[in-house]
Formats: structure tokens, C-alpha cells, sequence
């Protein structure tokens, strides 16, 4: 038995979506069974997001959820289903032994990201689960030698080297040899995807002392999101080389006289190799043009980011002659258009969003990023949970996702594992 | 009171508006309020009330003044009656007496607004509406007033406070008040160790039949507001609109910042307490509940304007009548209803009591089987 060190029950519950979402459309194999309590609890709390709100609805609806999810639905029926129906989300109406009725009741995001996460410490996790859980949770900061690692979260060897085996063939965990130590560092490729070997070099280039600044600078920039680069005093070199590499993803603005402001950002989970399909790139061009009407406007700066965030949605901002140099990168990014006025004695530009599905996603996830500096309405913490929980962005997202990993996952000493199994189990007795 | 002046003609008109798709109430007392302190001084009383909502939360209340025998100041009264339409807000008013001559006062009531209506007329409406061999049932089923008066007797006598919020000051509140001092009123009766279970099931489904209308009418504007956008306004409207949210938080703000200081130099410590967790008490713990329900009523608002009514059936007619779940099926028959939706909904206002901690996780389980023990 290990001891697992104090993780927050939502981030549980996240780092099981991370995982499950990577293990989309695998093969069968042992880790069916070594990341079952994880995959199981990722799964269900995707498809409670995605019938959250639903009131009743049929067996029919709910096959169709679970295509648009990519959860095989016998398991969905006979396995999620009862785990919700267990926690009181839903409420199952048979016709003899047919179901004729679901009723769910699922409640806020918040509640079902702690509750799955206790779940998940209820349910006897595996090694592998808790070494998978705990890396990624620990690696989405900083990444960390593999000592330092199976040190920091407390599992034994063969355990790990599974939860890295699986991890690495899904794209959730990847692995290098430092330049600088020599040693093998683990680290979370899958938010670095279409960057990863600038991000890669950049890391092979870092000491162990390094990657706990890196680390430092990862938790001040989830705290406050685009924060302007030049304003950040912490280790600039690394700091600089880390955005150069897009370890840091940064969003750069062009003021009027063509001199551009970095606004700089945590890595955040990526589902799609093209930036252009990523929901968490889109959110940061927002974030980054709002905090340079906040940080370089050029008459009055912005006090309120999400009021003014707001207003851009609901259309609400004045015209202004600067408008069109600072939301220029929404502009070129179909978020908004402009609508010229000449009402305020010169030419002015108005900003106007365009209503769209996608859009909208990108000014909630930009929305919960700028309320990182809120000290109210308890927002999850990890703005990029709740954007990857939110209702629908599957059901597109997850249709298009494509990452380049193994269809096939299997363990290192599988066949070993499975000969021992059904030994002990008294197959060949 | 079985022997309350009026009360046929109350019941009787309450059964037409109920009929009709109104949530109704007898004997509404309005009370003059100083400094949030009721006095003994009462304004007026209501005979009957009723409310009705459409199927984006319009409000349609409408006020009957029901009285027996003949009276000479029949035209003053309708000025009378018009006052109360006015500060309810009311689009209708009923003056029905036993005997009246309607064709007199038709000029007079159309400028105002009020039926002139006599009992003979209200018996020809009760035909024509198909009413005359309908039930009295819930609020106006004149069998369980007397243990209705029981159940707000034991109120009175162990939360005086909660029996003069529902019965008084309730009707003179704005909407999120309403909706907040419920709320209140429901945890401390789950609260209150001296009240049989009955007792306890009984007051809190009253409350929450009221909680249902006033949620709904608080819906009203949240209605057209995109889903994202609807945590803000719901948020900055449960505490009293945008301006005097924003003096709220003002307050609390300089009151931690006054604390920080204080105990900065007081004793050379940090307050241990940081401004986050600080203002996480602004606003109400239900909060995230609440908001989860406002969205599911938006997304099904025709069915929802039905709850209110659901819930008095269950309150007066399953808890207190102790009548089998099928009465709902014959209540509810000629409404056109799809019955499933609405128990689901209802259910949801149930999940919100049960989730923030107002409604025994027993009760709920409870009135739940109950609704649904024909329907699974």
C-alpha cells in the first residue's frame, strides 16, 4: 500500500480526464486493468458534463452521447450509468429489465469534479492509477527527472515504469535525456503538441534547479494568465527561452506604432495538433488583447478585465480609435469584426463578437482565465479543466481530435503479467 | 377556521382560478412594517390571491374580494380593490358578491379592471368552464383546513419568526428577499428539534410551493440571457441588483481591509484569513444550486410554471390528505400536460432543497417515491 500524497479531489477528477481522453479508441490490454479506476472515472465524468442539464431522455439519447463522446456505450449502460445512479445523479425507470427512462440530476462542475475525485480515492486505485494521476498532476508544471518523480509521488518502480509505459504511448507522458545532467527527465508532452520538440530541446537544456524555477514561473502564470512579459522579474533568461520555445505559450499584440507586447501563459492540455482548432490557444489571443487594453492602452487602461470582456461579448464596448489595433488578433482569427463610426469626431472602430458556438467557447475559457486574479465566485482553479468538462466541446472536439499516438497500448512485461495471472488464478493448475 | 366568514365563496373562487391554471392562497393579511419590525397596525386583507405565469414567466396576479350579502359601498370598494390590484401589481381583480348587479358596475370595473361578478354568474362560469364537478382539493379543499390550521398553529407557536415571514411580511418583499429569507425559513425549520416529522414535511413543502413561484418569477429576466452570462445576473440579482451588489461587496471589502490592518498593527500578525476565502461569503452557499435550478427552469419554462401548483397537490392532498399519487393524474388530466416533465422538474426544485441542505435527504426519498410511485 502506498501513500499517496494529498491531491485535491478536482484535480483528481481532471487528470483522469486527461488520461481517459487520451486512451480514446485504444486496443484492449492490461491496461484496461491497470488504469481502470482512472479511465472509469475520466469517462464518467465526461459523460456526466455532457447530460448535465438534459432532464429525461431515452436509451436512444443516451447511445448517441456516447458515440459523440467515443464511449463504448454497453459500458456506458451497464458501468457509468450505475456509478451515477450510486451517487444520486440519475435516476433509471425500467420496463421489465429494459430502461425506459433517465433522469438525471447531475449537479454543478464543481460538485461532480469532487465528488468523482473522492470517488476515485474510494474505489482502490491501482499503483499504476495513482502514479499515473499523480505524475500528470505533477508534471503539468515542471518536469522532473525520473528519480525526483517516483520520489515526489511515492510508488514503487514497476508500478511507474507501467503508468510511464502507458503514458508514453498515448502521448501523456514523454521521456529525454538531459544535456545538462545526463539523466532521464519525464515530461507531459501532450500540452506542448505541434511544438514539441522546440519545448523538448528547451527542457534537454535545463538542470534539476532549473526545472523547479520553471516550475515557480508555471504557478505564478496559471494564477495570473497573460500576464505581460516585461513585468515578470522572475528569471528572466529562462523565462525568455521558455516563451522563445513555446514552452511558455505567449500571445504577442502590435501597438499602433508597430512595437509588439508579449503577453505570457501556462501550458494548458492539447487535443489538437493544429493551433487553429485549439480551444486554449484561441482563449489566450482573447486574454492577450484584453491585458494589453489593461497593461498598454493608450489613453485609459482597462481596470475590469472581465466586465470588459463582458462588454465585448454583449457588445457593449464604445467605438474607439485604438480598437481596431487591439483586438486586431481577434479580428484575423474570426472571433470579431469591427464596425467603423465617425460619430465622436474622427474615424472610431467598434468591436463586435461574432456569436458563433466555437466563439463562445473561447470567451468562457478566456472568461475563467482572466478570473484567475478574482478573489470571488470560487471558479475551479484550473481554468483548463473546466473548459475541457464543458458541455458540447466534445461533441465537435473529440469527432476531429487526432493525436499521433499507438492504437495499441501494451505493458512492458505483458505477456509475463498474463501468464502469472491466469497461473494464480488456477488456469493451468 | 372551518366557520371563517366567506369561506364557501372563497374556496369557490379559488377552485375557478385553480381550474383556470392559478396558484391560489385565501386570507392574504398585509401588515404595516417599520425598520423591518412588524407592527400590529394591518393594512388590508386579501380574500383571495392568485398568480399565474405564461410560458415566459409573465406574471398575471389577479385579487378577488369576496364578501356575502349586499353592501351599499359597492363603488368604493372597487376603488378599494383597484389600490391592492395597484401595489400587487395585479391585472385583475374579481368583486364577487352574492348578490350584484354586474350590468352597473360594467363601466366602472372595465376602467378598472375588476369583474363584477355575482354568485349566480359564477355559477354560470363554473358550468360553462366545465367546473362544477371538479374536486375542491390542495389550498381550497375545505377538509384539510382545519389540520392546515394545526400544522401553522405548531409554527407559530415554536418559530413565531418563520409563521410571520410566510403569513405577513413574505407578501410585501421583492423577489430575491423572497427568495433569501425562504430559504432561511425552510433551514431552520429542518433545523427545529420539537416539530413531529409530519409537521416538518408539511411546513417545508408549503415553503417551497411559495419558494417555486418566486423562483420563478425571479426567472423571469434571467429567461433571455445567454447560459454563460446567466451565473452573473443570477448571482448579482439573488443580492439585490447590480448596484446594491456592488455597495455589498464594497462593504465587506473595507471591512477585511479594516481587519488586516487592525490586526497588522495591533499584534504584528497577518489576518489569517485571505481576501478570497474571505469574500466567498458574500454571496449564499446555495448559490451554485440555485443557479443549476434557474438553468434547468429557463430550459424548460412551460413545463415549469406548472411546479408551483405540483408542489401544493403534494403539500395539501398526498402529505396532508393522505390521498393515493393517482389524484394528480385526475387533477392535472385536463391541462394537456405531459406529467413526466413536470414531476421532473419538481423534482429538481426538490434536488435543490436536498442539495443545499434544506430538505432531509430522507424527505426528499420520501416525496420522491410519493410522485412517483405510479409513474416508474
Amino acid at each position: 500500500m502506498i501513500i499517496m500524497s494529498k491531491m485535491d479531489h478536482a484535480q483528481i477528477t481532471a487528470k483522469c480526464v486527461e488520461t481517459s481522453k487520451c486512451l480514446i479508441n485504444k486496443e484492449a490490454g492490461l491496461h484496461d486493468y491497470d488504469l481502470d479506476v482512472t479511465r472509469s472515472i475520466g469517462d464518467i465524468a465526461r459523460l456526466a458534463v455532457n447530460i448535465r442539464q438534459a432532464g429525461s431522455f431515452d436509451l436512444q439519447k443516451l447511445a448517441s452521447i456516447s458515440a459523440a463522446i467515443k464511449q463504448n456505450f454497453t459500458t456506458v449502460r451497464s458501468d457509468s450509468l450505475s456509478t451515477l445512479e450510486e451517487l444520486g445523479w440519475v435516476e433509471i425507470y425500467k420496463e421489465g429489465t429494459k430502461i425506459k427512462r433517465i433522469d438525471e440530476s447531475i449537479p454543478p462542475l464543481e460538485d461532480i469534479l469532487a465528488s468523482l475525485g473522492e470517488l476515485w480515492e474510494d474505489k482502490s486505485p491501482t499503483e499504476v492509477d495513482i502514479a499515473t494521476v499523480q505524475s500528470l498532476s505533477f508534471l503539468t508544471k515542471k518536469p522532473a527527472t525520473k528519480e525526483a518523480l517516483i520520489s515526489e509521488i511515492g510508488v514503487s518502480n514497476e508500478p511507474f515504469e507501467n503508468a510511464l509505459n502507458y503514458g508514453v504511448q498515448t502521448n501523456y507522458f514523454g521521456t529525454f535525456e538531459s544535456f545538462e545532467t545526463g539523466k532521464e527527465v519525464v515530461w507531459t508532452p501532450f500540452y506542448w503538441a505541434g511544438k514539441l520538440e522546440d519545448v523538448q530541446k528547451f527542457l534537454q537544456r535545463q538542470s534539476d534547479e532549473k526545472f523547479n524555477k520553471i516550475g515557480i514561473l508555471a504557478k505564478e502564470l496559471s494564477k495570473y494568465p497573460g500576464r505581460p512579459l516585461e513585468i515578470i522579474k522572475t528569471e528572466p533568461a529562462l523565462l525568455n527561452g521558455g516563451v522563445a520555445s513555446g514552452f511558455f505559450p505567449s500571445v504577442g499584440v502590435n501597438d499602433r506604432e508597430g512595437a509588439e507586447h508579449e503577453y505570457v501563459f501556462s501550458a494548458t492540455p492539447q487535443f489538437e495538433l493544429d493551433p487553429e482548432k485549439d480551444i486554449f490557444e484561441k482563449a489566450r489571443l482573447i486574454v492577450g488583447c484584453i491585458r494589453h487594453g489593461q497593461y498598454h492602452a493608450e489613453v485609459s487602461k482597462i481596470k475590469y478585465p472581465v466586465r470588459l470582456l463582458r462588454s465585448l461579448r454583449e457588445g457593449r464596448i464604445k467605438p474607439h480609435s485604438y480598437a481596431k489595433t487591439q483586438y486586431a488578433l481577434l479580428y484575423l482569427n474570426n472571433i470579431c469584426t469591427y464596425e467603423k463610426s465617425e460619430k465622436y469626431g474622427g474615424t472610431a472602430y467598434k468591436p463586435i463578437f461574432i456569436d458563433t458556438p466555437e466563439n463562445r467557447v473561447y470567451m468562457n475559457v478566456a472568461e475563467e482565465m482572466l478570473k484567475g486574479e478574482e478573489p470571488v465566485l470560487g471558479s475551479v482553479d484550473e481554468p483548463e479543466v473546466q473548459e475541457l468538462l464543458t458541455k458540447g466541446v466534445f461533441n465537435y472536439s473529440s469527432e476531429q481530435r487526432y493525436i499521433k499516438s499507438a492504437g495499441k497500448i501494451v505493458a512492458t512485461d505483458k505477456f509475463e503479467r498474463m501468464i502469472e495471472a491466469m497461473q494464480s488464478s488456477g488456469v493451468y493448475s | 377556521m372551518k366557520n371563517e366568514k366567506d369561506l364557501d365563496l372563497k374556496l369557490r373562487m379559488m377552485r375557478f382560478l385553480w381550474y383556470n391554471g392559478y396558484f391560489t392562497r385565501r386570507n392574504v393579511n398585509l401588515l404595516r412594517y417599520t425598520y423591518g419590525r412588524k407592527t400590529e397596525q394591518q393594512y388590508t386583507d386579501i380574500d383571495v390571491w392568485g398568480i399565474q405565469l405564461d410560458g415566459i414567466f409573465n406574471q398575471h396576479q389577479i385579487i378577488c374580494d369576496c364578501k356575502s350579502g349586499v353592501t351599499a359601498s359597492t363603488a368604493e370598494r372597487f376603488f378599494w380593490l383597484s389600490g391592492i390590484m395597484k401595489y400587487f401589481n395585479a391585472d385583475q381583480g374579481i368583486f364577487l358578491r352574492t348578490k350584484v348587479r354586474e350590468s352597473k358596475y360594467l363601466d366602472l370595473g372595465r376602467k378598472l379592471q375588476i369583474l363584477p361578478l355575482s354568485l349566480d354568474q359564477l355559477s354560470e362560469l363554473e358550468k360553462a368552464y366545465n367546473l362544477e364537478s371538479k374536486p375542491f382539493i390542495g389550498a381550497f379543499n375545505r377538509d384539510v383546513i382545519e389540520k392546515e390550521d394545526v400544522m401553522f398553529g405548531v409554527l407559530k407557536e415554536k418559530a413565531e419568526p418563520i409563521y410571520d415571514y410566510i403569513q405577513f411580511k413574505y407578501w410585501t418583499d421583492p423577489v430575491q428577499q423572497q427568495i433569501t429569507s425562504l430559504v432561511n425559513s425552510e433551514q431552520k425549520i429542518n433545523n427545529l428539534s420539537d416539530i413531529t416529522d409530519e409537521e416538518r414535511l408539511f411546513l417545508q413543502m408549503y415553503i417551497l410551493s411559495h419558494l417555486s413561484v418566486s423562483i420563478l418569477k425571479f426567472s423571469e429576466p434571467i429567461l433571455v440571457i445567454p447560459n454563460k452570462e446567466k451565473e452573473f445576473h443570477v448571482s448579482e440579482r439573488l443580492m439585490g441588483g447590480k448596484m446594491e451588489s456592488a455597495e455589498r461587496r464594497k462593504l465587506l471589502e473595507t471591512f477585511y481591509e479594516f481587519m488586516v490592518e487592525e490586526i497588522s498593527k495591533r499584534y504584528n500578525e497577518k489576518y489569517p484569513i485571505t481576501k478570497r476565502d474571505f469574500m466567498s461569503n458574500y454571496y449564499p452557499p446555495y448559490l451554485k444550486y440555485f443557479l443549476d435550478l434557474v438553468e434547468r427552469i429557463c430550459l424548460k419554462s412551460r413545463v415549469a410554471i406548472h411546479v408551483p401548483r405540483m408542489l401544493d397537490v403534494i403539500t395539501y392532498e398526498l402529505l396532508l390528505n393522505k390521498k393515493d399519487t393517482n389524484i394528480i393524474d385526475q387533477i392535472f388530466a385536463s391541462d394537456n400536460l405531459d406529467l413526466i416533465e413536470v414531476y421532473k422538474l419538481t423534482k429538481d426544485f426538490m434536488t435543490f432543497g436536498e442539495r443545499s441542505g434544506f430538505i432531509t435527504k430522507k424527505n426528499y426519498e420520501l416525496i420522491k417515491d410519493l410522485i412517483y410511485k405510479s409513474k416508474s
